[in-house]
């Protein structure tokens, strides 16, 4: 029951020491309020560009690929060149 | 195979939350859009391998991440430091939103490698669950949850939160404080 090996672990504050320490064991998890302020800010600027309507270009891409695909079941035009690269 | 109108919604639904995304992975909102454009694509080409019924927001994150991702392999063998060179750009030009800290806090997320914030904003903003992440990342559960962690870790010294100034109150400077010496005696010589 060394504390000494159990303290050492999470203590320091510049991380390269924990960036070697890849798998179990690492760091201990943030503090949980820290953890919800950053969870806040990062949900912040994730919501500005939720919150704005599709841009015309995404519309117009899809109308595009749905108007070509009926062009191709038209014509049969779309499959030819399969296998001749 | 036509895409059914259908199909075609559910896709249009999941755009804004693609686009944030994207934004979030790669610090531009430009570069983001060709992104998304290029993920619709092979969305759409690719629809008949797309399971009716399963998470479609999940499956267009993965084709997105892994584009992303190649860019960014190619990326890093031909010119180092390409993180340091993202956030020095931001840096010049900082978004005239009015809001410092959101800044502040908008460089600090660029400043992290591309898979600690990639996990990060999957669990802490696009509402996945640790296994769907794993999915989307192809990785283990237990190495998203390190990511994350690493990723607040890295965040919280970016800005410098060591005092109260940033978060108000004394309790929370405190509990900052807290975690820097675990173990107490034993703190070592700075």
């Amino acid at each position: 029951m060394s504390q000494e090996t159990r303290g050492a672990a999470g203590t320091h504050a510049s991380s390269s020491r924990d960036e070697k320490q890849k798998s179990k064991g690492g760091k201990p998890n943030l503090d949980r309020g820290l953890q919800d302020h950053i969870g806040h800010k990062l949900r912040s600027i994730y919501d500005e560009v939720v919150k704005e309507p599709v841009p015309d270009q995404f519309l117009d891409l899809l109308k595009k690929l749905e108007k070509s695909e009926t062009t191709q079941a038209a014509t049969g035009a779309g499959r030819r060149s399969e296998g001749e690269r | 195979m036509t895409v059914s109108q259908q199909l075609r919604d559910e896709l249009i639904g999941h755009i804004p939350n693609l686009r944030a995304f994207a934004v979030s992975l790669c610090g531009s909102v430009d570069r983001a859009d060709d992104y998304v454009q290029e993920t619709l694509v092979k969305a759409w080409s690719n629809m008949d391998s797309y399971k009716e019924g399963t998470n479609m927001r999940a499956w267009l994150f993965t084709i997105l991440r892994n584009a992303f991702f190649s860019d960014y392999r190619k990326k890093r063998r031909e010119v180092a430091d390409v993180d340091g060179q993202m956030a020095a750009r931001l840096a010049a030009h900082p978004e005239q939103d009015g809001h410092m800290d959101l800044d502040d806090f908008k460089q600090a997320l660029q400043q992290l490698p591309p898979d600690q914030r990639e996990a990060l904003v999957l669990i802490g903003a696009s509402g996945f669950s640790y296994e769907e992440a794993a999915e989307i990342c192809d990785c283990a559960v237990g190495t998203v949850k390190s990511r994350v962690n690493r990723a607040r870790h890295r965040v919280a010294e970016a800005l410098n939160v060591t005092s109260s100034q940033d978060f108000g109150p004394d309790r929370t400077a405190q509990a900052v404080l807290s975690i820097t010496s675990v173990g107490g005696s034993r703190s070592s010589a700075g």
